[in-house]
């Protein structure tokens, strides 16, 4: 576990639509070199978070609680034009299509070289020739004549590549890469994921990994938080969320989610899901989880239970896991 | 290299394409003009008022409105084989002449009304959709219904009581100082304030129709993923919509304006009248009143050149505006 | 010289520059004039010389240093623009670009504003060569109209007053007669307008044996009117008409299809017409009424179909008589026996209205109105 001051620190973020309220009190830290992930099925608000760090949400999104704060500045409170420095420049963010997220009359190489121009001042000629190295960086074959190629010439890998290339062009400290592999096919998948981790370690920046596969998480992600219907429902190192979920979503996710780790892929035996859907959480005044939960109790559907940390670093907002988990401690004497 | 040699294909293709177009539209039209009751010699003998059963014989068998009409149009078309247009009786002149005369400021003003309307109405279709909502988008919406829905000779009248009589800063009417012997630069720039009214009058209704549709447009183009994008690279409002909205919105908007241009031609005879300038639109309702067929049909050739060749441009236009189309 | 095998009374009028201008010899001796593209029409030996002529727009005439009445020319330049619209007319003499305009060249709505204005005069003297003139002519083909009772009935259900009034804003005279009041040395005045009288109307169409039908109307007729007159006037006969029970129906043609419609296909049943005098009744009157000028097709004949041997026999003898005391009774009689037999209602004479700068001088110093010459004219501080 890092101890020094996070890099992003998000705390209590409430998001709120006119019509409800995708993420409630939702939380985490994310360290400087670090990979986290946030992981929760479709429509759980994992978007929304990260796109309110970027302060990009949709007009009608409002943040009505909560800080975001990079290497302890507020980011909710800068003002609109230095905020547009931080974006690109110290955040950089990838988007789930690939397909869409280049604009189509654009060659790659301009869009690419857009960031440089605006963030490191570079003139044409030096932008471009940076973004022919950042584009043999991401592995796109050929790269001088990639540069001056439409989007609609490259396939899906090539343009989450395009997409990576363009995000890393100014060395940001930290990027959101927003299911940044869903659109792809799976051996794409694991490329993309690769070359995003040796990125990371290369140029020294955090990740912040979201996903919905909880399959993904073992392998790239340093940190995992298990987002439930816009809150946290816990959180731990992510070797510790794979072999020992506590929460019963997280349990009932990783039922549900194959495994890239070949020996563990076909032998984990048959994929379960859980019943029900997130929109049950609508409205819950209690446990959001509470209507699919197996394990529920009474007082899960009164109030929310609280995040409680059940070792360093491990939260989970069950009563029911934290009591035994608890007593699994006291038993093993730790 | 390529790109030359496509260029010259589609213009090859357009040629070929344009021939049997034309000619349809040269038959068809001069049947049609057939139809019209009453021919050059009724109106030219109506005006004298004391004209003789013996003129009009003359009249019409010097328009050669005495033959078959079959024989009538394979004479036309004789003369257009020899890239001629005929001759205009009434005006005593050949009709290329006449037509020469008119072709350069009539396209000048049909260009500078057309480029008006189209930077006009992007201009505020864009603030319009960059301010949705809000009171600068509805009060420039009101504007530009206003725009489209008042005549356009009524607009040209209210334009020359404010800026030539009542203020004086422009002229009211006709397309040069006549009588200046102006030279050289003195020459264009009076003519230009000799376009303003004219052109401002006739872009005004495509500026609202513009603007209606540049606004839905990026209104359209600025929720899609790769706007969010360019967002997150830290670029400013104002450039996300100029780089990335517009040349994709543009399209619809440069589709209608090739439309329009052939239209405008006939759009432009209200225009034209008011301020009393010597443009093909009313040099064709001229003809048709006074069933100077050889003219009228001349004009209606030229446009159809014009249609075609404003298609064209706009095919490769929209080429270079998006690589994904292929030139047709 | 012009040797006339007949007298011809109106030639010496009819020499006048406007109607028979001056040209070269050596450019129209032996040539034919109508064959394209003709010769050049702007070679003559007036005030001014042809220098720029774009079609549609506009005319350049310079002073003619050789003119032979000197030191006339007094204008250096006379520009000559077409504008084709009213109401921008007006604007351009508001705005100071015109000086000078004829043939009511504003809206005659818009005159009353021009009554006190600083720099323009309105001019509403009638000149005798012109003989403006708008009439109703009857298809005497029709087989109601043959009947003379209907055709008064109609002349008594027209209030040519209020026509002047309402329709032309008070900027023409009554003109009751064939040949128009403006035509001063020939006008009648014996032959005066036929009371404005609704009821008398009625009677004399009950009486033609023509009753009002289940609906009130007694029977259907096609108005076409001129399409160079205010088509207002058409609207006020065709409310007259329905007022005593005659459904009008009014169409709108353009000038080429009116002609066809009423002198070649001659469907039409009553048409308002301008058949303008010019300076002479032999040349502008008798194309109307002589019944060997009824010919189908062409444009300003006799479309009433009218035939009476008494009106051919006096507009022939006028046309050659040479004492104008003689050809003026002739003329009277002619006026008289017309407004007898009613082929035609004679309505009112437009005004010819010019609108000129206040310090322009002498710009209609004949008969023939803004068609002289322009020698004379100049302009005074
Ligand atoms: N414009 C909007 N108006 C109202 N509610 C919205 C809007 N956009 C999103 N939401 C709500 O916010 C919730 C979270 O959306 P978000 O896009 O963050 O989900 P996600 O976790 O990213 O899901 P996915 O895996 O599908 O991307 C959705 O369930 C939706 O109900
Ligand atoms: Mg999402």
């Amino acid at each position: 576990m890092t101890t020094a001051a996070p890099l992003l620190d998000v705390a209590d973020l409430t998001i709120a639509f006119p019509t409800g309220t995708p993420v409630i009190d939702f939380g985490f830290t994310v360290a400087e070199g670090e990979t986290l992930a946030v992981v929760g099925e479709s429509g759980s608000g994992k978007s929304l978070t990260a796109l309110a760090v970027m302060r990009l949400l949709p007009p009608a999104a409002k943040i009505v609680a909560g800080a975001i704060r990079l290497k302890g500045r507020d980011l909710r409170a800068l003002p609109e034009p230095e905020m547009r420095r931080v974006r690109g420049r110290e955040i950089a963010m990838i988007f789930q299509e690939p397909m869409t997220s280049l604009n189509p009359v654009l060659t790659v190489g301009r869009q690419i070289a857009e960031v440089l121009r605006l963030h490191e001042g570079m003139s044409a000629p030096a932008a471009r020739a940076r973004t022919i190295e950042l584009l043999d960086l991401v592995r796109v074959a050929d790269p001088h004549r990639r540069v001056d190629d439409f989007p609609h010439r490259l396939s899906g890998g090539m343009r989450q590549r395009v997409m990576i290339a363009m995000a890393v062009a100014c060395r940001p400290r930290l990027l959101i890469a927003d299911e940044p592999t869903t659109a792809l096919d799976v051996t794409i998948q694991a490329q993309v994921l690769d070359l995003l981790d040796r990125l990371r370690r290369d140029l020294g920046m955090a990740l912040l990994l979201i996903t919905h596969d909880l399959g993904i998480v073992g392998q790239w992600a340093d940190r995992v938080v298990v987002m439930y219907a816009g809150r946290r429902v816990e959180q731990a190192d992510a070797t510790r969320v794979l072999d020992d979920p506590l929460h019963p979503y997280t349990r009932g996710l990783l039922a549900a989610s194959p495994r890239l780790d070949a020996s563990l892929h076909y032998s984990a035996g048959p994929l379960r899901e859980i019943p029900g859907s997130i929109a049950s959480a609508r409205g819950q005044p209690g446990c959001p989880f509470a209507p699919r939960c197996p394990l529920a109790q009474p007082s899960c559907r009164i109030r929310p239970p609280p995040l409680a940390a059940v070792r360093p670093g491990r939260l989970v907002a069950c009563p029911v896991t934290t009591a035994s988990e608890l007593a699994d401690v006291a038993a093993v004497g730790l | 290299m390529f790109e030359n040699r496509r260029l010259l294909r589609v213009l090859r293709r357009t040629v070929v394409q344009a021939v049997p177009t034309v000619l349809g539209i040269v038959v068809l039209n001069f049947l049609l003009l057939k139809l019209a009751p009453g021919d050059a010699a009724d109106v030219m003998a109506g005006e004298f008022g004391t004209a003789t059963e013996e003129t009009m014989a003359m009249l019409r068998r010097q328009f050669g409105l005495d033959l078959p009409l079959l024989q009538q149009l394979l004479a036309y078309l004789g003369n257009l084989v020899q890239f001629s247009l005929g001759f205009s009786p009434r005006y005593g002149m050949p009709v290329s002449e006449l037509i020469g005369q008119r072709l350069p400021s009539t396209l000048m003003l049909m260009g500078l009304a057309l480029a008006i309307a189209v930077v006009v109405g992007i201009a505020l279709g864009t603030t319009m959709a960059m301010t949705a909502g809000r009171w600068t988008d509805r009060v420039l919406s009101v504007v530009s219904l206003l725009f489209y829905s008042v005549p356009g000779f009524w607009i040209g009248l209210m334009l020359i009581v404010l800026f030539s009589v009542k203020l004086g800063w422009l002229p009211s009417g006709g397309q040069e100082t006549i009588g200046a012997g102006l030279t050289g630069l003195d020459a264009v720039a009076d003519r230009l304030k000799h376009m303003i009214l004219p052109a401002t009058s006739l872009a005004l209704f495509y500026v609202a129709i513009y603007g209606r549709l540049t606004r839905a447009a990026v209104l359209e183009v600025a929720s899609q993923d790769y706007v969010r994008t360019a967002a997150a690279k830290g670029l400013a409002p104002l450039t996300v919509t100029l780089r990335h909205v517009l040349r994709n919105a543009l399209l619809p908007v440069t589709t209608l304006a090739g439309i329009h241009f052939g239209g405008i031609l006939g759009g432009a005879v209200v225009v034209e009248t008011v301020y009393s300038w010597p443009g093909l639109g009313r040099l064709a309702f001229e003809s048709v009143m006074r069933r100077d067929f050889n003219v009228l049909l001349g004009v209606l050739l030229l446009s159809s050149f014009l249609v075609i060749i404003a298609n064209t441009l706009i095919d490769l236009l929209h080429a270079w505006l998006d690589p994904r189309i292929e030139v047709r | 010289m012009i040797v006339l095998s007949k007298p011809s009374p109106y030639l010496m009028v009819a020499l006048g520059p406007s109607e028979s201008p001056i040209v070269p010899k050596h450019l129209y001796d032996g040539v034919d004039v109508a064959a394209p593209p003709g010769p050049p029409l702007h070679i003559g030996t007036g005030p001014f010389i042809l220098k720029e002529w774009v079609r549609g727009s506009h005319a350049v005439l310079e002073r003619n240093p050789n003119y032979w009445d000197k030191p006339k020319p007094y204008l250096d330049r006379v520009i000559i623009r077409f504008m084709p619209d009213a109401a921008a007319r007006a604007a351009a003499f508001e705005a100071g670009d015109l000086d000078l305009g004829g043939s009511a060249p504003v809206p005659l709505s818009d005159l009353a504003r021009y009554k006190d204005h600083p720099k323009l005069a309105v001019d509403t003297r009638s000149f005798a060569y012109t003989g403006a003139q708008h009439q109703i002519f009857f298809n005497l083909d029709t087989p109601v109209l043959k009947n003379k009772k209907v055709r008064e009935a109609i002349a008594h259900s027209l209030d040519l007053d209020a026509i002047v009034e309402t329709v032309f804003y008070g900027q023409a005279k009554v003109s009751p007669s064939p040949v128009s009041v403006a035509l001063t040395p020939w006008y009648d005045p014996a032959v005066q307008a036929r009371k404005f009288d609704p009821a008398l109307a009625n009677k004399l169409l009950d009486e033609a044996g023509q009753p009002r039908g289940a609906n009130g109307m007694r029977f259907p007729v096609r108005l076409l009117i001129n399409p160079f007159i205010d088509g207002r006037l058409a609207e006020f006969v065709r409310q007259s008409l329905r007022r005593v029970g005659i459904d009008a129906t009014t169409q709108n043609l353009e000038f080429g299809a009116y002609v066809k419609n009423v002198y070649t296909d001659r469907s039409f049943d009553l048409t308002i017409e301008s058949l303008t005098n010019v300076f002479d009744p032999t040349v502008g009157v008798q194309r109307g009424y002589w019944s060997k000028n009824f010919r189908i097709g062409l444009p300003f004949s006799n479309s009433a179909n009218y035939s009476n041997p008494e009106v051919d026999r006096l507009l022939e003898a006028a046309a050659i008589e040479i004492d104008p005391a003689k050809r003026k009774t002739m003329f009277s009689q002619f006026q008289r026996i017309v407004h007898e037999d009613i082929p035609s209602v004679d309505l009112i004479s437009p005004l010819e209205i010019i609108i000129a700068n206040k310090r322009i001088r002498n710009y209609a110093p004949g008969a023939e109105g803004l068609g002289a010459n322009f020698a004379d004219v100049h302009f005074v501080d």
